[in-house]
């Protein structure tokens, strides 16, 4: 499996890469995903309230 | 389905929560068939051996940093002249992603630079011009969370958007009117790509997947700022009590 993984003498370099960019997008989708379910979360708590 | 009914943020946020589901999964499956061709069946260069493989992360999300911007810029137009409501939220909605991806532009290309050219960052035009299209991104994020009118703040932005356009031929000309560091344009070159069709392919596929996370990632945005901004609404109102 590690020798699959292996690319050579600029391994880490690839993965470093490879792995920011995965989680720098996974940010960007997640941030406005929950950031919509918290709004509507407090939106609901706020009307329940007015009830 | 006409033009006009798109444009309405009821009938865009109500009928869009099942697109981004499906699209969000797709995204996702396109990405790993992406990520598995470009580190795993894409052949080794001959000089660069396997380090030129973060060029497939690193060339889109470069090329979508500039192709946001411009729809960026397109859409704060549009809403600037003709104040429709969609346009200003998807154009202020473009930023954050548009800062993402040049975020992610300068950092792959600062990590493939060590081993290729033996430093992370230099100051040559692409990217220093480059690094200003992020600080272009980051102004327009600030300038915009700083008005509590929205409305206002989408008029203010939108001037530094359209102003900023000017950047755009810039970076892509950079590499030609400016002696670089930085490698001409290698995909470009239609007549005769410098790269190989068996690297050339995933490059262009994974060019494909980053637009679709772009369009994901969009969706979501524009469905939050919506929200944000309708929350109050009688139809967001009923839509929340369903």
């Amino acid at each position: 499996m590690i020798e699959f993984l292996n690319m050579g003498k600029h391994t880490e370099f690839i993965y470093i890469a490879y792995i920011f960019a995965i989680i720098v997008l996974l940010a960007g989708y997640f941030f406005p995903h929950f950031n919509l379910k918290k709004e509507i979360e407090k939106k609901k708590y706020e009307n329940n309230k007015k009830k | 389905m006409n033009i006009s009914k798109i444009a309405n943020l009821k009938f865009f946020y109500i009928k869009t929560k099942n697109i981004s589901l499906f699209l969000s999964i797709m995204t996702l499956v396109l990405f790993i068939i992406g990520l598995y061709w470009g580190l795993f069946i894409a052949p080794p260069d001959y000089l660069q051996g396997n380090s030129y493989r973060i060029m497939f992360i690193h060339v889109p999300a470069a090329w979508l940093s500039l192709q946001v911007y411009i729809i960026m810029a397109v859409t704060a137009f549009i809403a600037l002249v003709w104040r429709v409501k969609i346009m200003e939220i998807i154009s202020i909605q473009c930023a954050p992603i548009g800062g993402l991806f040049t975020l992610i532009a300068l950092v792959t290309g600062m990590i493939w630079g060590k081993p290729t050219w033996g430093t992370y960052w230099v100051w040559d035009a692409r990217l220093t011009s480059e690094l200003i299209l992020l600080f272009l991104y980051i102004g327009i994020i600030i300038l915009y969370s700083a008005f509590t009118d929205k409305r206002q703040a989408v008029k203010v932005t939108s001037i530094l958007a359209i102003i900023g356009l000017i950047n755009i031929p810039i970076i892509h000309y950079s590499v030609e009117w400016w002696n670089t560091l930085h490698q001409g344009p290698t995909v470009t070159k239609f007549e005769k790509p410098s790269a190989h069709i068996s690297m050339l392919l995933p490059l262009l596929y994974m060019l494909f997947v980053f637009n679709m996370c772009f369009i994901t990632i969009l969706l979501k945005r524009i469905r939050l700022g919506i929200f944000q901004r309708e929350k109050n609404t009688k139809w967001a109102e009923d839509y929340l009590n369903d």
